[in-house]
């Protein structure tokens, strides 16, 4: 069969499955799900409560519940309750959020931008600035710098980005005070296209990008730098010298396009764990996006909102792996059928 | 140009250098020396040469022998930390003045190189930008440069269609789309874009098949007379450059040992060690016997033996060889050897060149003579595929299959040789992985003592003999030594795997009695010693002994040697063979010997008494005894490959090539009927439309309507002056 339609069906099965022991989970995990929905339902938390209800009313109204919060009746037959979730689902019907009394994707879906702009910005800033410091350090392979360099590299990798994300909040939102402790933008300015609403949200999106963009910075500068080097000792570089390119240009299409190459596929890879990345991240920052959410159902015992999270997730994923496997052949002319090469 | 500079250049060297009148490139004491740990390592030791216009000269010399350090002193490229030292001086050809190459700064070295000199390199492949087009390849040079851009394009036109390349086709591609034989033809191309005078090539075919380095030598041959270019052509193949050479310099030890005339140097070198390195090439003309091998190895550059360097090898050398180096003495007016006792050299050092070697004709090998008995192993219409590469482009197309075997039948005896031929691609290696059941075929049976090997693997226990015995009795050398052995394991640890694998019953202190028998056995003593060792302490050789020995612990009937040799130093190359031959008598094995060179596999079918097959796009062409498929080759193909194996006889004189395209059809979509008939020069219109069968002559096999005499070939019409056919081939393997 076709390289690329296995592929996409081999993603598609990722996320079939992943549906199916999210059903399974729902159902019989112990204290999950639905025992959860009926403790809320017997405490009286939820439904119709008071003397006045007999039993079969409360039965139907659990069933209607049960059928509104996780998307399937649990007095109907196995499958009938499968097929009930899965549509559900692929119909963008992610169930009700018990704490936010609000259909998950109504919670969710608004929480998704703003998580992908702090990923994707932290991403392009990490990724920019790996390159310039990994190939630096390669041009200046064995020197102090190189020596010194790397050893912070290290030493900077070493140290979790929540860490970090704590001692930024600290330094610069409590002590100097120049950056919001919390929030996403400021409540003063109406809403919109202005400079003021705009500066708001960068502002406060500027010490969660830091962190997260940390996360990543130092391994991948080393290996940038390991790549560089690589590079740097082929014979095509040496080649080009002899032939009188300039030392620009194969700087820039010989040595940095080719070590940049096997750093393509972490990107995406990257991309795929924005949104699972972004959980303890958000919450250190009182960041409301989609990590956000998330720890609050976690700790809320909000299953059909955690739900909804990790489809999220795995979907994310999943489609993250998938485009770069499919599109690796079209950023690097050698490779054909998937074969990406990868540097972490 | 004016007279002062002239004075200038005579003050600065007596020698009167315009005197010498046709020299484009001088040398004077070049030196390159590296700061090493351990010392100054002299990668290059006071090389003096002088470099006539339009000459070709070849520099010749074993691998670690300094020659391409020479190549890289003559552009100042030698790469950091090396120090050059020394004077490089230039004469450009119209007169202007001298260069001094060495005393350039780095502005002037970069119009320098690639205007009056330029360089091509070994490694194709790794001279281009991967992720870049061909055209910006000579695009930026042209731009680097400052030349004419629609001139230089005329001119890369020109070049790649002299070259037999499909310039636009080849412009648009990116280089891993090019065959090997085609990147090395479009570096040649782009060597001389800017019209260098002299171009410098560092083995520039080394890595290419026998048949694409010949093509490429004819065309080298021509494009040095129709652009008046001086070539100086690096390699460590004297048979190679026997026939391009004007003249011919020899170095040994990171020194020149003798320099010449081609023609003399071959028939009548000076030097002990030229004449040692004559007699140990393969060779198709000269009798298998009188081939030897140089005892010793190549000195530590940083330590090199005082006196001559290389009388701890020479059989002549005598006291004074130790104490004082010798200048070059002359042997005749253009013959300069660095050796004292040159004179007695001719005859305490023969070999078979240039003597009369009629004697070799009638003393061939036995005609088939040999009685077989059943097969160890049996290959019936194997065929065997590959899926294609495919893009994202092609996303709904379904993938293309390559047929690396098609439809071959062959059979291995008990002690047996088979050496299988062929050009890279011709899915040799393929095949032989399929020999010894490494590779299922999509069809056919592969026949094990009587038993399918497939069968056996699918049926677990209840076939006669099992898979794992099966597997055991089926050994495999790769070419490359050195990943094949753990480089974190013991030469020891390796060596007891095996062992434990076929005699798992076997105490530990027999098995080591076993391997350190085996180490002395293959000439590795002591054996502690080496069995100590890890892999990156042993020689390229010595690791492909230990690879050898590993295989025939696990006492196999046959053993697959894919190239096994051809990583090796030509002086090592017959030692080894000799290794096999010795192993095989000694231990009953037979060896299947997959090789791109057929005075290799002549060699060893030869003295195994054995068979060379010779293959093309999957499919034998011609199957036979040694003396069948050397000196009487029937098939074209393997006429061609016969011609395009060097042979130091200059009196053989080289004609044009025999194949009328240089490159290997697509085999993803192989020509109709015969699938050499887009090649051969003999193809007639029959061998387009039918697919020619083996037909057997006295005891060989050819696929070739020529074998013959009645066949309807010989009256159907010729189709080797169709140009159209010929180019539409020639560029099919860039799809």
């Amino acid at each position: 069969m076709n390289y690329y339609v296995k592929r996409v069906l081999q993603s598609l099965f990722t996320i079939w499955a992943v549906l199916t022991i999210t059903f399974v989970l729902i159902r019989w995990m112990p204290g999950g799900p639905l025992d959860y929905l009926m403790a809320q339902f017997v405490q009286g938390n939820l439904g119709p409560s008071g003397t006045g209800v007999d039993t079969q009313e409360r039965i139907a109204a659990f069933e209607r519940m049960a059928e509104v919060y996780i998307n399937f009746d649990p007095t109907a037959p196995l499958y009938v309750q499968y097929f009930e979730y899965v549509g559900d689902v692929l119909t963008g019907n992610l169930g009700r959020s018990i704490w936010y009394q609000q259909p998950v994707e109504e919670v969710l879906f608004p929480a998704i931008p703003w998580t992908v702009f702090i990923g994707a910005v932290a991403i392009f800033i990490s990724f920019i600035s790996r390159v310039i410091v990994g190939a630096a350090l390669a041009y200046k392979e064995g020197s102090k710098l190189d020596i010194g360099g790397t050893t912070l590299l290290i030493w900077g990798h070493s140290i979790p980005f929540y860490v970090v994300a704590i001692l930024l909040l600290y330094t610069f939102g409590y002590q100097f005070g120049w950056f919001p402790v919390s929030g996403r933008y400021n409540p003063d300015p109406p809403a919109g296209l202005n400079w003021p609403f705009i500066a708001g949200i960068l502002h406060h999106a500027a010490l969660p990008m830091v962190a997260l963009a940390w996360a990543s910075f130092g391994a991948g500068a080393i290996a940038m730098r390991a790549n560089a080097i690589q590079i740097l000792g082929e014979d095509y570089l040496r080649a080009a010298k002899l032939r009188g390119i300039t030392s620009k240009r194969i700087t820039l299409l010989y040595v940095a396009r080719n070590a940049i190459l096997p750093m393509y596929t972490q990107m995406l890879i990257q991309v795929g764990f924005i949104f699972s990345g972004s959980i303890i991240l958000e919450m250190v920052f009182e960041y409301r996006g989609v990590g956000w959410y998330m720890f609050q159902a976690i700790q809320n015992n909000d299953y059909p909102l955690m739900m909804g999270c990790f489809l999220l997730i795995t979907v994310t994923i999943a489609i993250a792996m998938l485009v770069a496997d499919l599109t690796y052949g079209l950023v690097d002319p050698r490779v054909r059928r998937g074969e990406s090469s990868e540097s972490f | 140009m004016s007279g002062t500079t002239e004075e200038n250049v005579d003050s600065e060297s007596p020698r009167s250098v315009r005197s010498e009148g046709n020299t484009i490139l001088e040398v004077r004491d070049a030196t390159v020396s590296f700061e090493m740990e351990r010392g100054e390592s002299r990668v290059l030791n006071g090389v003096d040469l002088s470099v006539e216009r339009d000459e070709v000269l070849g520099i010749v010399g074993e691998s670690g022998s300094g020659k391409s350090m020479l190549a890289n002193a003559l552009l100042d490229a030698v790469v950091d930390p090396g120090k050059t030292s020394g004077s490089v001086r230039y004469f450009p050809p119209d007169g202007r003045d001298p260069i001094d190459v060495l005393e350039l700064n780095d502005d002037e070295l970069r119009t320098f190189r690639w205007e009056e000199i330029s360089i091509v390199f070994q490694g194709a492949m790794s001279s281009f930008n991967p992720t870049m087009k061909i055209r910006d390849h000579f695009a930026e040079t042209i731009d680097a440069h400052d030349a004419d851009p629609e001139e230089c394009i005329e001119r890369a036109y020109d070049l790649l269609s002299e070259l037999y390349l499909d310039a636009d086709r080849v412009l648009d591609s990116y280089p891993h789309e090019l065959s090997g034989g085609m990147q090395q033809r479009t570096l040649i191309a782009l060597s001389l874009i800017l019209e260098p005078d002299v171009l410098v090539m560092d083995e520039p075919t080394a890595a290419l098949d026998l048949l694409m380095q010949r093509s490429i030598i004819s065309l080298l041959d021509r494009l040095q007379r129709e652009y008046d270019l001086t070539l100086v052509f690096i390699t460590h193949d004297l048979p190679l450059v026997a026939h391009l050479a004007d003249r011919i310099a020899v170095m040994y030890a990171f020194e020149l040992a003798e320099i010449g005339p081609a023609e003399e140097i071959i028939t009548n070198a000076a030097h002990p060690y030229t004449r040692m390195l004559l007699g140990s090439t393969p060779n198709l003309d000269a009798p298998v016997d009188e081939m030897r091998v140089i005892e010793g190895s190549s000195p530590d550059p940083v330590a090199p033996p005082t006196g001559c360097r290389y009388h701890p090898r020479c059989p002549i050398s005598r006291d004074i060889c130790a104490e004082s180096s010798p200048e070059f003495e002359d042997v005749s007016a253009e013959h300069q050897a660095a050796c004292f006792f040159h004179e007695e050299a001719s005859d305490a050092v023969t070999y078979p060149i240039g003597e009369d070697n009629d004697a070799i004709e009638t003393e061939g090998s036995s005609t088939s003579s040999r009685d077989y008995g059943e097969p160890i192993l049996s290959l019936d219409d194997v065929t065997v595929e590959f899926e294609g590469d495919q893009s994202i482009l092609d996303l709904f197309d379904e993938p293309e299959y390559v047929r690396a075997v098609d439809d071959v039948s062959l059979d291995v005896h008990e002690d047996d040789v088979v050496a299988l031929v062929g050009e890279s691609g011709c899915g040799k290696t393929t095949l032989g992985k399929t020999i010894i059941g490494v590779h299922r075929p999509e069809s056919g049976n592969v026949t094990y003592r009587g038993q399918d090997i497939w069968e056996a693997r699918d049926s677990h226990r209840e076939a006669e003999i099992s898979f794992s015995e099966i597997r055991g009795a089926l050994q495999m050398i790769h070419q490359d030594p050195g990943s094949s052995l753990n480089p974190n394991k013991r030469v020891i640890h390796s060596l007891r795997k095996p062992l434990k694998k076929s005699q798992p019953d076997l105490e530990r202190v027999e098995q080591e009695r076993r391997i350190m028998a085996m180490l002395e056995y293959v000439g590795m003593s002591p054996p502690e010693d080496y069995a100590n060792r890890y892999p990156h302490q042993l020689s390229g050789g010595e690791k492909q002994r230990v690879a050898l020995i590993r295989a025939l612990l696990m006492n196999p009937d046959v053993i697959l040697a894919d190239e096994a040799i051809s990583a090796l130093d030509v002086s090592l190359r017959v030692e080894m063979m000799e290794l096999l031959l010795d192993l095989q008598g000694r231990f009953n094995t037979s060896f299947v010997f997959i090789s791109h060179d057929l005075s290799n596999a002549r060699y060893l079918a030869e003295k195994a008494d054995g068979r060379i097959a010779v293959m093309y796009l999957g499919e034998i062409v011609e199957i036979g005894t040694v003396e069948q498929i050397i000196h009487d080759p029937q098939h074209p193909y393997t006429q061609a490959l016969r011609w395009a194996t060097p042979d130091l006889n200059p009196r053989n004189e080289s004609e044009e090539s025999p194949i009328r395209a240089i490159d290997i059809p697509d085999p993803k979509d192989p020509p109709s009927g015969c699938r050499f008939h887009t090649r051969c020069p003999e193809a007639r219109e029959i061998c387009r439309q039918v697919h020619p069968t083996n037909i057997s002559t006295n005891g060989s096999e050819v696929a070739c309507f020529r074998a013959d005499p009645d066949h309807d070939y010989w009256d159907s019409p010729s189709i080797v002056n169709e140009e159209s056919d010929d180019d539409e081939t020639s560029m099919s393997t860039l799809d």
